[in-house]
């Protein structure tokens, strides 16, 4: 449920980016150098683990299906919240930046969505509330689920939310949450025995280990707080920002000269419009408005106002755009042949 | 089985790819990322139903992949691997959006249908732009950049490390679960959960002294917790030059609709 | 040249779990000299070594490097003079490429961007492995990754270098390498192997560990004779003495 780049919109890429940088700040700063030096080879190994195991799968029993591995509140639950959420981030990055699971730009939604939610909601609200400082077997079970699936709903619903608010899917909110959170119910549930099980281990294996986690950081909820805060502002801040762009200047340049000639023909108003429109004129380079609304950035608004009229659009206009397109095509594939051409030339 | 296979080759295959040598290579590290970044968000401001706008976009990663020398089959298979979930959200679109938009004789299209091309067209875009960068930069150069761009030296260090040791753990899962397959009756589709308790468990006290001895390694090597990385090379004119030529074109490419003008330019020549 | 000596007096180490791995060892190794360590599995080796670098402090007596005693204090500063070389070297080398990862000493000890690449440069070549610095560490062959690990430890020029079973795992055409390299450094040398004949081939003197002691402490070629010592270790005579 990796969020991709081509369902985001940059504002809603971009709040989230902000929010995912201040967490990650904040959790480098509050883990501290000391703390750094000595788990960043745990964190680093423990990361290329949970990538590993996230690619085994096992069989959900009765279902005949296979899932996997998540690991935000495994590694929560082994390095403290705030390691777990830069290994949880740093897994994320490499996986967006090696095999592109996960858009770059979307590297915050998903930094929210499987980080955060995991680690600095579900684990420090739910896991340490229920388990406590001397767990049981049984404790760490219901904790471990109930946490993890907390955490997914969360991160499904961020999914959801992140997906409605840039606009470029037209799934209703209804039908897309109702598919997306029984999934991640069910994907939890198995999750959370899986943890439970891998944990489980190393409580009867290796009971040292966990030893790691109770000196390290059990966090005060006030700095748990502040963390939270810290995102909701990055978030806000930044979504408001571009938000303000974005409705002050929808469609960039075309719609800035709209809003100053006040009609959708382009006139002009200026001298320098009036330069632009001669030259236009001489080599006819500049379309027609409505040759270009196939092509045209604001074209949902004029498909509202102009739905009726569309089926009647006679062929020649709405097929504007096809042969401009195949030139283009045609044109990169033969930049593309020179550079081919180019590139064999520079080696040898 | 098929998804720790297909990860294991695509990633040495990516290691392959950036230690090559071509024009794309060469570049400073730093120019390629801002570079990459541009796309990106200028891709993903797009409004919804843009398609022909798009197109000229495809110049980037066309150019990329001929001129870094970048097998197209390593996108291809990634590509393949990544469709559904995008396909996924995308396919609703031409159920739920049926206003046409466009009119060819009898062929009516939809806005659903125009919007979910463009979502296809965006991924494309988006993954494989993605892809040259690393297969073209190279991991160090890559988190030498983040480092000095500030990036806290904790996260960069993690994705060195993981970069080094994603390789080692896929190939001891890889292991396990071979071994496991070849022991079962071959009935369920995965590992049994309570079995997948232990493989994984041991697996992970085996991660656990790893890491101790890969801490012992570091401070032998006088590591005190500030991580160094050696400088990528100096900027060139060539690196400049790039950088602008790209932004100049995918800002034109985004306020002019390139395919519209070109069009009507071929009109006004033969029409 | 007093820089270059090792003395361990009456060390003792014992592990959280209440192993005693070490139970008094004392030695004094001098300027240049090239020591081989010996003994079964869970004799100590490993922990003498470890002791040696500072990765883990005696709980009694003491360790001197250079006239300097090894402390908590010192350890960083001793860590520069001492290259050590681990078993594994997916330990060792932990960044993603071969160049980074000789760079790593270099640019701790606060070498700069030039000197660094120098010094990376050199100790590659001087390993014979210059061919494999854009590499990636972990798609070397063993005996590619052992070479890589020594230079990474040569880049920090150090003065002495300990190496923990240097010749597991390689090729008898790489362990031939090995040896012939190790012959030309003129560093003060402690090698933990259970290959003898490699000791026989590198180092003149051995220590002997046992239950944490030493044992034995004398010229390789007199106590590699010595079976029946040998034998109550855990050990045999390296197979070229084994047809006398």
């Amino acid at each position: 449920m990796h969020m991709a780049d081509a369902l985001i919109s940059p504002a809603v890429g971009g709040a989230l980016w902000s929010a995912g940088a201040a967490l990650t700040y904040y959790s480098a700063k509050k883990i501290g150098p000391e703390f750094h030096a000595q788990k960043a080879p745990l964190m680093g190994v423990l990361g290329a683990f949970v990538f590993a195991a996230q690619m085994i799968n096992f069989a959900i029993p009765g279902t005949g299906s296979s899932g996997h591995l998540g690991g935000g509140m495994l590694l929560s639950v082994l390095l403290g919240p705030y390691a777990g959420f830069l290994t949880m981030a740093s897994i994320l990055t490499i996986q967006a930046l090696l095999f592109a699971d996960g858009g770059l730009l979307a590297l915050g939604c998903n930094i929210i969505n499987l980080a955060f939610f995991p680690c600095f909601i579900a684990y420090p609200l739910i896991y340490r509330k229920v388990v406590g400082d001397n767990p049981s077997q049984l404790r760490l079970t219901i904790g471990l689920t109930i946490a993890t699936v907390v955490g997914l709903q969360f991160g499904a619903l961020g999914v959801v939310v992140e997906t409605m608010s840039s606009g470029i899917s037209e799934l209703p909110f209804q039908t897309f949450a109702m598919f997306m959170l029984p999934i991640h119910l069910a994907i939890a549930l198995v999750e959370a025995a899986v943890s439970a099980a891998v944990l489980g281990y190393l409580w009867k294996e290796a009971p040292g280990l966990f030893a790691v986690r109770t000196h390290t950081n059990a966090p005060a909820t006030s700095s748990l707080r502040r963390a939270v805060i810290a995102g909701a502002i990055a978030t806000m801040l930044t979504a408001g920002m571009l938000s303000w762009f974005a409705s002050t200047n929808p469609d960039g340049l075309e719609w800035a000269i709209q809003k100053t000639s006040g009609k959708e023909e382009v006139e002009a108003s200026s001298r320098i419009h009036e330069l632009a429109a001669s030259w236009q004129g001489k080599i006819a380079l500049f379309p027609d408005y409505q040759v270009a609304l196939f092509g045209s950035t604001n074209a949902k608004e004029s498909k509202r106002e102009e739905a009726p009229s569309w089926p009647a659009v006679s062929e020649g206009t709405s097929a504007a755009g096809l042969i401009g397109s195949t030139l283009t095509l045609l044109l990169a594939g033969a930049v593309g042949a020179g550079c081919h051409i180019l590139a064999k030339r520079n080696v040898s | 089985m098929q998804r720790l296979q297909a990860h294991l080759d695509h990633f040495r295959r990516l290691d392959d790819l950036a230690r090559a040598d071509s024009l794309i290579h060469r570049l400073h590290p730093a120019i390629k990322i801002i570079t990459t970044l541009i796309f990106l968000i200028t891709l993903a401001s797009y409004a919804k139903y843009e398609v022909t706008g798009l197109l000229p976009l495809l110049l980037y990663p066309v150019a990329l992949i001929t001129l870094g020398r970048l097998p197209l089959d390593y996108f291809a298979e990634r590509l393949m691997f990544l469709m559904p979930f995008v396909a996924f959200v995308a396919i609703a679109n031409p159920f739920l959006d049926r206003v046409p938009m466009l009119q060819w004789g009898a062929l009516t299209i939809t806005g659903g249908w125009i919007s979910f091309v463009s979502i296809v067209l965006r991924f494309l875009l988006a993954v494989t732009a993605v892809l040259a960068l690393v297969a073209t930069t190279g991991i160090h150069d890559v988190c030498s950049v983040l480092m000095r761009a500030g990036v806290p030296r904790i996260l960069v260090l993690q994705l060195l490390l993981l970069y080094r040791y994603l390789s080692l753990l896929l190939e001891e899962a890889y292991r396990i679960e071979q071994a496991y397959l070849l022991r079962s009756s071959g009935s369920g589709r995965g590992i049994a959960p309570k079995v997948w308790g232990s493989l994984a468990g041991s697996l992970l006290i085996r991660t656990f002294t790893r890491a101790q001895k890969i801490y012992d390694a570091m401070l032998c090597r006088g590591f005190v917790g500030e991580l160094r990385l050696l400088r990528p090379a100096q900027l060139t004119v060539t690196s400049l030059a790039y950088l602008a030529g790209w932004t100049a074109f995918i800002v034109s490419a985004r306020l002019i609709n390139i395919p519209v003008r070109i069009e009507t330019l071929f009109r006004g020549v033969f029409g | 040249m007093s820089h270059h000596t090792i003395s361990m007096q009456d060390v003792q180490y014992t592990y959280q779990d209440h192993t005693q791995a070490l139970q008094g060892a004392s030695f004094l190794i001098t300027h240049g000299e090239s020591v081989a360590l010996i003994g079964g599995n869970g004799a100590g080796k490993s922990t003498l070594l470890s002791l040696l670098v500072g990765i883990v402090f005696p709980t009694a007596g003491a360790v001197t490097i250079g006239g300097m005693e090894l402390t908590h204090k010192t350890a960083t500063e001793i860590r520069r003079r001492i290259g050590m070389v681990f078993q594994n070297p997916d330990d060792q080398l932990f960044m993603p490429t071969v160049f980074d990862d000789v760079a790593f000493g270099p640019l701790n000890m606060g070498f700069s961007q030039e000197q660094t690449k120098q010094l990376v440069n050199e100790a590659l070549a001087t390993v014979g492995v210059a061919h494999l610095s854009l590499r990636s560490s972990h798609r070397l062959s063993i005996g590619e990754k052992r070479a890589v690990s020594i230079a990474s430890v040569l880049a920090m020029t150090p003065d002495i270098l300990l190496m923990d079973e240097p010749t597991s795992g390689l090729d008898p055409w790489s362990r031939r390498q090995l040896i012939g390299l190790l012959l030309k450094f003129g560093h003060t040398k402690i090698i933990a192997t259970h290959d003898l004949d490699f000791a026989m081939d590198v180092c003149q003197r051995t220590l002997v560990l046992q239950n944490g002691r030493v044992v034995a402490d004398g010229p390789t070629h007199e106590i590699l004779r010595n079976a029946d010592l040998l034998a109550s270790c855990r050990l045999e005579p390296p197979l070229r003495l084994q047809s006398n």
